[in-house]
């Protein structure tokens, strides 16, 4: 009994049991559900990876957030690809391109925050805003296709199931969760988010850490970006609208604290591919999109409630 | 037969299979004042959140006023009946003013014009107990001292008026300067004998010695000595409270001898001479400078700057410094982590093995501080907040201490800590500065500075006096703070 009442505990255990459910589901009025899973599991790598980057971030404190997000996604993606031009052999200096651009945004957001002395949600706002009018400027009404390497490789999937990026992806997760837990950087963060004073008594170098956080969370939008417009069959200047609300949505579904110090990455996996298999039963059910959302956001509400992430401080 | 304020009898409590508290009968009569004592986690803060209805007990039964109180009894229902309580971990709203937050816990300042109302009844208590306090009604909490803070909590306490039965007063001086101390003191003593009973807790026990009428002494969650106040002694009390007297008799002697340090290496120096804006702090290898004088009057701000050191522009320091602060839930503790995280932030490199965290390695070296200072913890794994307050203290010691950092600095450390956990402190600093460790050292506690080799004194913002170990009693130390 206590048993069981301690994995219920576990908040990351809630968007398992909803992704198990919402599948049983699927299963129960569709016949091949498992190509459902499998087509959700791939764009579920997506909300990952941006969602393991948001939750640096949030990690680092009440009022941390990267709104830029969408934006960035859109940026390094389309750059990437502007740079590969279509062409194998330039992938390296197209990842090289694309990450480094992500990286700039994200070391940029934070010089705004600890210069300007912006609340982040505003600074990561007023970037992309930069960013998105750059994206205009050189990208608008361009056609930038993947080259063919990249998409076969976003593609491809193990004995015809698994999809490859969504092992890469659960490598990258295991690594950050080993850094989380395990690193120096990891600890830091978490001592930061927690109380951001004594950390500094502790000798942190605080604004260091924060500035290699929003980095990274560029950086992961960066590959986001890339991933997906390869996915996708090319990058759009939209392509990353509906990542802002949901990266968040997946981090705090997850289990990490919206109040910082605490972080999560296994409940970030189950979060996101519980979203993506609610937007798939949904389809299947044929509801219309202005429903869609709304059931979405009652799921979200839901989930958060069970887990009990309750305001601090 | 007397009138009860307050009866306790056989009151117990547990948390989880550990008993808090074991079987505790005490009475208490309108006018009285009764002094509580006891290490850290004897029961006293258990009980006193019994009284004021903040988790009921898990056995026997109190009465207020001759009353019974059952299990609705929770803090508003205290509050009605006349309890109210100073913590030492304060309640106060920072971003409220001071009127406002008067408001918060007595409702009863409504309609128009409440916060003038609100705030001439809180300037009207200041007035009687801290003249000479320096609080503005409407000035924001957070723009306040840790030590004025303190002083507004006991005001609001006051501020029921009538309504005010039994007062609880738990580590009420532990961030007051002695001035403000004693002015709460003589309060105490002018208001004994009418219509309030107080229960007073403190680790400082002159204090409680000074403004009680009996002293109830507790140990291990039990009741183990009460005295009449007159006739009771520092010894009779540390003796029922079951620490060594041996040990506090050496501490009471301190060591008291001057050492010569001249020859040692400068790890503190001013890059300037001296200006007439005050003197400036020197610290050589292996040596205890104190910070004194009144509470608030720039100490901290000093070990701030020192503590940031590459960037100190008054003196040339040869860092990395730690500090050890004295409010821990403020500047100390990470509330979400372990013990064991909180302990091994400082030395990352040395419990690590290809740049991760090696968790045995990380295990063992709390393990080795929980067995040499006796961190009192049910697993090193438990979060830092199920300790009591002087072993989150011993944690923080044990966190510097484990770093190689050759000067430590210390903002008032003991604070509102038990009296064998201070017997601990003062070993560990006495030990490490024998092995060539410095300390800095801001004190609230005149006793405290005789561990000291030398006492810089602080006067509004700077330091006006420095006197050697050897002569930094209260009186010179008194002398140079007004």
């Amino acid at each position: 009994m206590s048993g069981i009442g301690s994995l219920l505990a576990r908040k990351w255990l809630w968007s398992y049991l909803g992704a198990a459910a919402v599948f049983g589901i699927i299963a129960a009025v569709s016949q091949n559900s498992f190509f459902t899973l499998s087509a959700s599991i791939s764009f579920a790598t997506f909300y990952i990876l941006v969602g393991i980057g948001q939750m640096l971030v949030i990690t680092t404190g009440p009022g941390n957030i990267d709104l830029s997000i969408p934006n960035t996604i859109a940026f390094s993606g389309s750059l990437a690809f502007a740079l590969m031009n279509e062409n194998n052999a330039n992938i390296p200096y197209g990842l090289l391109g694309g990450l480094a651009a992500a990286a700039a945004i994200g070391a940029f957001n934070y010089g705004l925050i600890r210069f300007i002395l912006m609340p982040p949600m505003i600074a990561t706002l007023a970037s992309s805003l930069i960013v998105r009018s750059l994206s205009i400027i050189y990208f608008r009404g361009m056609q930038i296709k993947p080259p063919a390497g990249l998409a076969w490789f976003v593609n491809y999937r193990l004995a015809g199931v698994v999809p490859i990026i969504f092992l890469f992806v659960l490598v990258l997760a295991a690594m950050m969760q080993l850094i989380l837990a395990r690193a120096q950087y990891g600890r830091y963060i978490h001592a930061i988010g927690q109380n951001i004073k004594a950390a500094w008594l502790c000798g942190v170098d605080v604004k260091r850490y924060k500035l290699i956080t929003y980095t990274l969370s560029g950086v992961f939008a960066g590959v986001t970006g890339i991933l997906l417009a390869a996915f996708t069959g090319g990058a759009t200047m939209s392509m990353g609208d509906e990542y802002m609300l949901n990266s968040i949505a997946v981090v705090v579904m997850g289990g990490s604290s919206i109040a910082g110090g605490d972080s999560n990455v296994i409940g970030i996996i189950g979060s996101s591919v519980l979203l993506y298999l609610i937007v798939n039963l949904l389809n299947i059910l044929g509801m219309e999109a202005g429903l869609r959302y709304i059931f979405t956001g009652v799921v979200i509400i839901g989930i958060i409630f069970l887990s009990g992430e309750k305001m601090r401080r | 037969m007397a009138e009860r304020l307050v009866e306790t009898k056989g009151i117990g409590k547990n948390f989880g299979i550990s008993p808090a508290l074991v079987d505790v009968s005490l009475t208490l009569a309108p006018g009285e004042c009764l002094g509580l004592v006891g290490h850290n986690g004897a029961g006293k803060s258990t009980l006193m959140n019994i009284l004021t209805g903040i988790f009921p007990p898990s056995s026997g039964a109190f009465s207020l006023n001759g009353r019974l109180q059952d299990a609705g009894y929770n803090v508003r229902a205290a509050n009605s009946r006349g309890v109210w309580a100073v913590f030492q971990e304060l309640s106060l709203c920072l971003n409220l003013t001071v009127a406002e937050n008067l408001r918060v816990f007595h409702p009863e300042f409504r309609g128009w014009g409440w916060r003038k109302r609100a705030g001439d009844a809180i300037t009207a208590i200041l007035d009687e107990i801290f003249p000479g306090h320096g609080i503005r009604p409407n000035q924001r909490v957070e723009t306040l001292n840790l030590g004025r803070r303190q002083v507004v909590e006991i005001a609001k306490a006051f501020a029921a008026g009538d309504g005010l039965g039994l007062l609880i007063l738990d580590e009420p001086t532990s961030a007051l300067d002695y001035h403000t101390a004693r002015q709460l003191i003589d309060h105490l003593n002018r208001i004994k004998g009418g219509s309030i009973g107080i229960i007073y807790i403190s680790h400082i026990l002159d204090e409680v010695l000074a403004c009680t009428d009996r002293i109830v002494v507790m140990k291990d969650g039990r009741i183990s000595g009460e005295v009449a106040s007159r006739d009771a002694t520092r010894d009779r009390l540390i003796e029922l409270m079951g620490s060594k007297s041996a040990s506090a008799g050496e501490a009471r002697g301190g060591d008291r001898q001057s050492r010569d340090l001249s020859g040692r290496p400068l790890l503190i120096s001013p890059r300037r001479p001296e200006e007439k804006g005050g003197l400036r702090l020197t610290l050589r290898e292996g040596e205890v400078v104190g910070l004194a004088g009144l509470a608030g009057h720039g100490q901290t701000d000093l070990l701030i700057e020192l503590f940031d050191w590459r960037r100190n522009p008054d003196y040339r320091i040869e860092g990395p410094l730690t500090f050890i602060p004295g409010d821990r839930q403020r500047d100390g503790n990470f509330p979400l982590w372990s013990i064991i995280k909180n302990l091994t932030i400082l030395v990352y490199p040395r419990v690590r093995r290809y740049r991760i965290i090696d968790l045995s390695l990380e295990r063992s070296v709390s393990g080795r501080w929980r067995d040499s200072i006796g961190i009192r913890a049910a697993s090193l794994g438990d979060n830092i907040l199920s300790l009591s307050g002087g072993n989150q203290q011993k944690v923080l010691f044990a966190r510097c201490l484990e770093s190689a950092a050759k000067a430590i600095l210390m903002d008032d450390p003991t604070r509102g800590v038990d009296v064998g956990t201070k017997e601990i402190i003062y070993r560990l600093i006495r030990e490490e500065r024998d092995r060539g460790r410095s300390f800095v050292w801001y004190t609230t506690e005149m006793d405290e500075l005789k561990h000291c080799d030398r006492v810089y004194v602080f006067r509004n913002g700077s330091m006006v006096a420095e006197i050697p170990g050897t002569e930094a009693t209260e009186e010179a130390v008194l002398r140079s703070s007004f």
